[in-house]
């Protein structure tokens, strides 16, 4: 990879399967991004954000034992930028979240670093 | 007259009546007469009274010879009291008194005439004596008839008066005047005080008729009877004139009575007569009558059902059906031996020659002793009703069973009165036993579940507002708890007005095609979440496969070999959807995929569920640690290898802890690098399953162990993105 689209961003990945987790981490830092937490649970908010700057999250929309639909809500409320990406079909998002980016599996990396870096091009 | 009479002459006529004229006359009087004066001394009046004559039938009367001279005192000394004052009173009037008196010594009536006489200074009473016992026992009988007949007068309940009829100047009889009325005259003919008065100053506009009809009585003496209306008095009359009296023209005596009440009762009568004969031949039923046996039977009216009869007729053995005279017959001799009604049932033949039905119903009438004297009823053909009510049950039938079979609960409900029917089905869908309640809109509302009331309800309102077809789908909550689905479709029936009358409709269950039709959507997005899924992952297994690899057959027979072992997990899964899987069961079949022979491994360990997730890990570790084994370590060569589990409980909550314990003489290659086992061990179990795990390399082999906590079996849902 020569073009590091990524550059600067800091970077949280919300995602259930190890495998898959790695992956995006790879995929992700390869495109400049620092990625500053991976974990398959919902994190929390507010000591991820007292820890340091985040500019992007990808989120898992199933993490085996919940939704993440609350958790993106708040993330919205809170003017944090998020990409949905999911095993599921877009149609079972609610009407509220209808409108966020959202990514199906599987995806390649570079859908992955393109729809992140649509969303962090409007960062600060 | 005599009062100019000397004493000595006076003596001289008292013994000589015959010398004068005036004393022969007073002696042939056919009454008793005496002549008395006062007797007074020295001007002083003594009370006594002396006789100055007596005449000759006042002696005959008295039984005396002549008192002339004689004084009342010495002769009859009680009469002095009995006349004194009498006479005084006459003399001092100075005009004469006619008296009735007892006689005093008889019960003879006298009438007494005292006259008084004034003659030169002289005064003197002359009394004259007439025996009228005669005339006035005679009175007294009249007088006493004349009360009984008023008091019979005034004790019948009849009007009665005796009136005098007034012509007028053309000799036209115009008016007439009451001269008696009895007490009732006032309760019949509503006239107070009529006696004296004429009936046109008590009632002006009376008819004319009445003058005329009482003048013609009067003139003509002939009595009449008649019955007739007063408008002016609002009043209808019942009258017996007669004439009264010797000779035209006559009082009229009238016996009346005000029959205004019978008149109304039988014009009443009259109309109720009206149509009861109007409803006789209206009717559509057969009006008929029986003898007291109820064997003879004669119609009366209505429609002729039994077709031309006439007469009396055995009417069971002539028109019941043959079958049903048996029936009949008890019925009817119940009815007569309990005094009862009959109502019965039964085939008859018709005139065209065909069995109907009738429904008779008859009635006994009764005299005054509780005997029968006949039978009074009437039979309505019901032939097309029985007809219909067959074709009805037969329907009823079906549209059961097929309900039943179906499983379709119905609804028939009365806008009007809110009556509600439901089928049995219809029941049980509800969660009720057939029968258990009377159905009505509330115990349907209630078991409607709360969250789909108002939409029910909002569908029903729009199907009854627009004749349109109900459809709607809604849940209901059964007792039990269960919530079942039920797919209703209905339609309402409205009347010619317009105005919803009835709303008849089906219910059927759709409870399993629901659940099924959820099961299949979300059966169908598992499948496409999960080939997804595992492409992604098969992608990263690639991906992360390759550092460890020089040669490219290596690196194939390392994905292949996980690609498998991740097969194998999707295909227990799928074999056993919903359900956990068993550690040793797992274990043993990874071993057994890769030949380990029994003698070269231990297994052991207590039951353990496996939730998919957990088991797809571990099925992963297991190739992992095995195809090493069998490629550098214990399996390749002589060694041994202990696979052993416990659980345990860490803060409540049940953890499984899984060592794998190679014993082999010697390693072949000694790895350094983080391979894949060694991550999925050391990172992927802490990261998926929250667990540890630990992989280390001694000289005598692998030790590699880690421990998870156990969480709910998952199922084939049990997904992860």
């Amino acid at each position: 990879m020569t073009q590091r689209p990524l550059s600067g961003l800091s970077i949280v990945i919300v995602e259930d399967d190890y495998y898959q987790a790695q992956d995006c981490r790879l995929i992700l830092e390869e495109a400049g991004a620092q990625v500053v937490s991976v974990s398959a649970k919902l994190p929390d908010l507010d000591r991820l954000l007292a820890e340091g700057r985040v500019d992007l999250m990808l989120i898992d929309i199933n993490l085996g034992h919940g939704l993440s639909i609350d958790f993106a809500r708040n993330l919205k409320a809170r003017g944090i930028r998020f990409a949905f990406l999911t095993g599921y079909d877009a149609e079972m998002l609610p009407d509220d979240l209808a409108g966020s980016p959202y990514l199906s599996k599987p995806v390649d990396g570079a859908r992955i670093v393109a729809a992140l870096a649509d969303l962090g091009g409007g960062a600060l | 007259m005599l009062a100019g009479l000397k004493d000595e002459r006076m003596a001289d006529f008292s013994h000589n009546p015959d010398e004068t004229l005036f004393g022969a006359a007073f002696h042939a009087l056919p009454d008793a007469a005496c002549i008395l004066e006062r007797v007074a001394e020295d001007g002083e009046d003594t009370g006594e009274w002396r006789y100055l004559a007596s005449n000759t039938a006042l002696c005959r009367l008295l039984g005396v010879d002549d008192l002339a001279g004689q004084t009342l005192g010495t002769r009859f000394p009680e009469m002095v009291a009995a006349w004194a004052e009498d006479f005084k009173r006459v003399l001092a009037r100075g005009t004469p008194e006619v008296l009735l008196r007892k006689g005093i010594r008889s019960d003879q009536v006298y009438e007494v005439v005292l006259s008084p006489l004034r003659h030169g200074g002289r005064e003197a009473i002359m009394a004259r004596v007439r025996d009228i016992s005669a005339d006035h026992l005679a009175r007294e009988r009249q007088r006493e008839l004349d009360e009984r007949y008023k008091r019979l007068f005034d004790a019948i309940d009849e009007g009665f008066c005796i009136i005098r009829v007034l012509f007028g100047d053309d000799g036209t009889p115009n008016d007439y005047e009451f001269l008696e009325a009895n007490e009732a005259f006032v309760e019949h003919t509503g006239l107070r005080d009529p006696i004296g008065r004429s009936m046109r100053s008590l009632q002006p506009d009376i008819e004319d008729q009445w003058a005329a009809t009482y003048g013609r009585i009067a003139l003509s003496g002939e009595a009449e009877r008649f019955e007739s209306e007063s408008l002016a008095m609002g009043r209808w009359f019942d009258v017996f004139a007669f004439p009264i009296g010797d000779a035209a023209p006559y009082l009229v005596g009238v016996l009346f009575e005000d029959v205004r009440e019978r008149k109304a009762m039988e014009l009443a009568l009259r109309h109720s007569e009206n149509r009861l004969q109007s409803l006789i031949e209206a009717t559509s039923d057969l009006i008929f009558r029986m003898n007291p046996e109820g064997t003879l039977m004669q119609q009366l009216g209505g429609n002729s059902l039994l077709g031309d009869v006439t007469g009396e007729s055995d009417w069971i053995e002539n028109f019941v059906a043959p079958a049903d005279r048996a029936r009949v017959r008890k019925v009817v001799e119940d009815a007569i031996a309990g005094h009862g009604s009959i109502e019965i049932e039964h085939r008859y033949l018709r005139p065209d020659g065909e069995i109907g039905w009738l429904h008779s119903r008859a009635v006994p009438v009764f005299d005054d002793t509780r005997t029968v004297t006949e039978w009074f009823g009437m039979s309505t053909d019901i032939t097309s009703r029985r007809l219909a009510e067959r074709q009805l049950v037969h329907g009823a039938q079906m549209l059961r069973v097929a309900s039943e079979i179906g499983k379709v609960g119905l609804w028939d409900w009365n806008v009007e009165t809110g009556e509600l029917i439901w089928s049995d089905e219809h029941y049980r869908m509800m969660g009720y036993e057939p029968g258990e309640v009377q159905p009505t809109v509330d115990t349907w509302a209630e078991r409607t579940h709360p969250d789909e009331s108002a939409r029910v309800n909002a569908a029903v309102a729009a199907a009854m507002e627009t004749g349109e077809e109900y459809v709607c789908e809604y849940r209901v909550c059964q007792p039990g708890g269960e919530v079942v689905w039920l797919s209703a479709r209905g339609r309402f029936l409205y009347d010619e007005q317009g105005k919803p009358v009835r709303m008849l409709g089906a219910l059927i269950d759709t409870t399993q095609r629901r659940r099924e039709e959820e099961w299949q959507r979300l059966l169908v997005a598992e499948l496409q979440h999960r080939v997804r899924n595992l492409i992604g992952m098969v992608r990263s297994v690639a991906r992360l496969s390759a550092p460890s690899h020089r040669h490219v057959d290596e690196y194939v027979d390392h994905l292949i070999g996980r690609l498998q072992a991740m097969g194998r997990t999707q295909s227990t899964l799928t074999r056993s959807p919903g359900r956990s899987v068993d550690l040793a069961e797992l274990v043993r079949e990874e071993l057994l995929v890769h030949a380990v022979q029994d003698d070269k491994c231990h297994v052991a360990g207590p039951e353990v569920a496996l939730s998919p997730h957990a088991a797809e890990i571990v099925t992963l570790a297991i190739h992992e640690l095995a195809t090493n084994s069998i490629k550098y370590g214990a399996l390749g060569d002589t060694g041994y290898i202990r696979i052993v589990w416990s659980r345990e409980d860490r803060d409540g909550k049940p953890w499984v802890s899984l060592r794998w314990q190679e014993t082999a003489p010697v390693r072949k290659t000694k790895a350094t690098r983080k391979g894949f086992g060694r991550k999925l061990i050391e990172e992927r179990v802490p990261y998926e399953l929250q667990g540890e795990g630990r992989f280390a390399l001694h000289d005598t082999g692998v030790l590699a162990e880690f421990e998870f906590p156990l969480s709910d079996a998952g199922s084939i849902l049990d997904t992860r993105s």
